[in-house]
């Protein structure tokens, strides 16, 4: 009850200290009218925030189809970066080729080399996805011409389909379509693990009960994906408080550092 | 309004300016450290943290997402003193988000902070003198100036260093213009707020009478 009559104190005429002994308030509360109006406006965005959409720009490949890389490219929070363009490099940095996403945020990159593929989008006001997408060699067909005259060592894949368990021991194939920032994720499917085999070079027409359980998956994927997201941006409230512990503890200590030099002028 | 880390880095003329961001940056923030005295620091405190809030909370808005900064509020507030307050609160967004990173940390506070010194220097003398009525629009014109002319740093630094990209200029201006819109409304209501029952934030003296103070 004290602060209340303190509070008031503070804003009733007679109450005001005069400009110049304001050192007699207490530390804290001077700032209440502008701690309240900052906080209303900040609480305000907060009602935004479980549709808010970051900075963070995103690149995801959500499957190889024979050459063709498809992929997804979307802010924090799974908002789709529209016209956005989508630059292919090989491990040495050298341009390999670029696509455009359309409206969803989808783009599909048709490999021509052989080789280690990374992807990343970029705005033109600067955003850029952080970590690019990579797309191994081996998940590409064999048949492409590779960069150096060295072929690629056919490597069995590592399939997340059930429907192919005779593939010998390939399960420590690491993730190689990696997406760039989430928590690990499991292998995406392939369409074509075959392809990485050498006795099914490029073979067309592939059953179509593959193509769709791939792309059920791969919908599952996406859909596991976004809630990981979602739950990332829950922590984040907790970091938002971390933050302003932080800053008011710098204060705190510039308050004590203050306090123990000499008392000198005011600085005005 | 972040420019991301690396982006800089890779342009033909980004070190230089890099180099002249963090150079700013420190005098700037040297120069507002000394004028904090210990009245001053828990205002710097609270601003600070409510542009380290308001700043991570991103709105979607068409192809990109923003976020309000509350700079226009800071330099009237605070002065040079935004200096430190923009920088501690862009600290903590790199460390705990990754919004920007510890090369590009220079760069990204000139761009925030400078603009909030200026309009805090032309702003805060007609915030502090004039009629009550007339504060909202002066705190419009600060909370949108402040964002406009940070926009425009952007796309400065990036086109300076050499990042050719299409939308610069009228684009990049209305890219921006509904972010100053609204930053300006909320400037302009916390500035009302403000003027009303802490003038002497805005360089105003007490009115000493109870019937001035009542008034509307």
């Amino acid at each position: 009850m004290a602060d209340l009559a303190v509070i008031e104190k503070l804003f009733s005429p007679t109450g005001r200290a005069p400009l110049g002994g304001s050192r007699t308030r207490l530390v804290g509360l001077p700032s209440a009218s502008r701690c309240a109006a900052a906080l209303a406006a900040a609480l305000i965005m907060a009602v935004f925030a479980s549709i808010a959409a970051a900075h963070e720009m995103n690149i995801f490949v959500q499957r190889v189809e024979g050459a063709a890389i498809h992929g997804r490219v979307y802010f924090k929070g799974g908002a789709a970066a529209q016209g956005v363009a989508v630059r292919a490099t090989d491990p040495l940095g050298n341009s390999l080729g670029e696509t455009t996403t359309d409206a969803d945020g989808q783009f599909v990159f048709v490999a021509k080399t052989g080789c280690d593929h990374l992807l990343s989008a970029e705005l033109d006001d600067g955003h850029a996805t952080r970590r690019p997408a990579l797309v191994r060699r081996a998940q590409l067909p064999p048949d492409l011409p590779g960069p150096a005259a060295s072929p690629a060592p056919p490597q069995p894949a590592a399939p997340a389909k059930p429907s192919v368990e005779g593939e010998p021991a390939a399960a420590v194939d690491p993730p190689s379509a990696v997406k760039s920032d989430s928590p690990p994720e499991p292998n995406p499917s392939r369409a074509l693990p075959s392809d990485s085999s050498p006795r099914a070079a490029g073979a067309p027409g592939q059953p179509l009960g593959r193509d769709q359980s791939a792309a059920s998956i791969a919908a599952q994927l996406d859909d596991i994906r976004e809630r990981l997201e979602r739950m990332e941006t829950a922590v984040r409230w907790r970091d938002l408080l971390g933050g302003v512990g932080y800053i008011l503890g710098a204060a705190g200590i510039a308050f004590y550092l203050m306090a123990r030099r000499p008392s000198q002028g005011s600085a005005r | 309004m972040h420019i991301y880390e690396g982006v800089l880095s890779a342009a033909p003329y980004g070190r230089e300016i890099l180099a002249v961001g963090w150079g700013a940056t420190a005098v700037g923030t040297a120069l507002g450290l000394r004028r904090i005295d210990a009245e001053q620091i828990p205002r710097v405190a609270v601003l600070s943290a409510a542009f380290f809030v308001v700043s991570s909370i991103h709105l979607p808005l068409g192809v990109t997402a923003e976020h309000l900064t509350l700079t226009g509020l800071m330099g009237v507030i605070l002065g040079w003193a935004a200096f430190p307050a923009v920088l501690a609160g862009l600290v903590l967004q790199a460390a705990l988000f990754g919004l920007g990173g510890p090369i590009v940390l220079g760069v990204n506070t000139l761009i925030m902070a400078a603009p909030a010194v200026a309009c805090g220097m032309i702003f805060r003398g007609p915030l502090g003198r004039a009629p009550r009525s007339a504060v909202p629009v002066w705190g419009f014109f600060a909370g949108a100036a402040a964002v406009a002319l940070a926009g425009l740093g952007n796309g400065l630094c990036l086109f300076l260093a050499g990042k050719q990209f299409a939308w610069f200029g009228a684009a990049m201006a209305a890219a921006h213009l509904p972010l100053a819109i609204a930053e300006g409304l909320v400037t302009a209501s916390v500035m009302a707020l403000v003027r009303q029952v802490r003038p002497d934030l805005l360089g105003a003296l007490r009115p000493a009478s109870c019937t001035e103070l009542s008034d509307g």
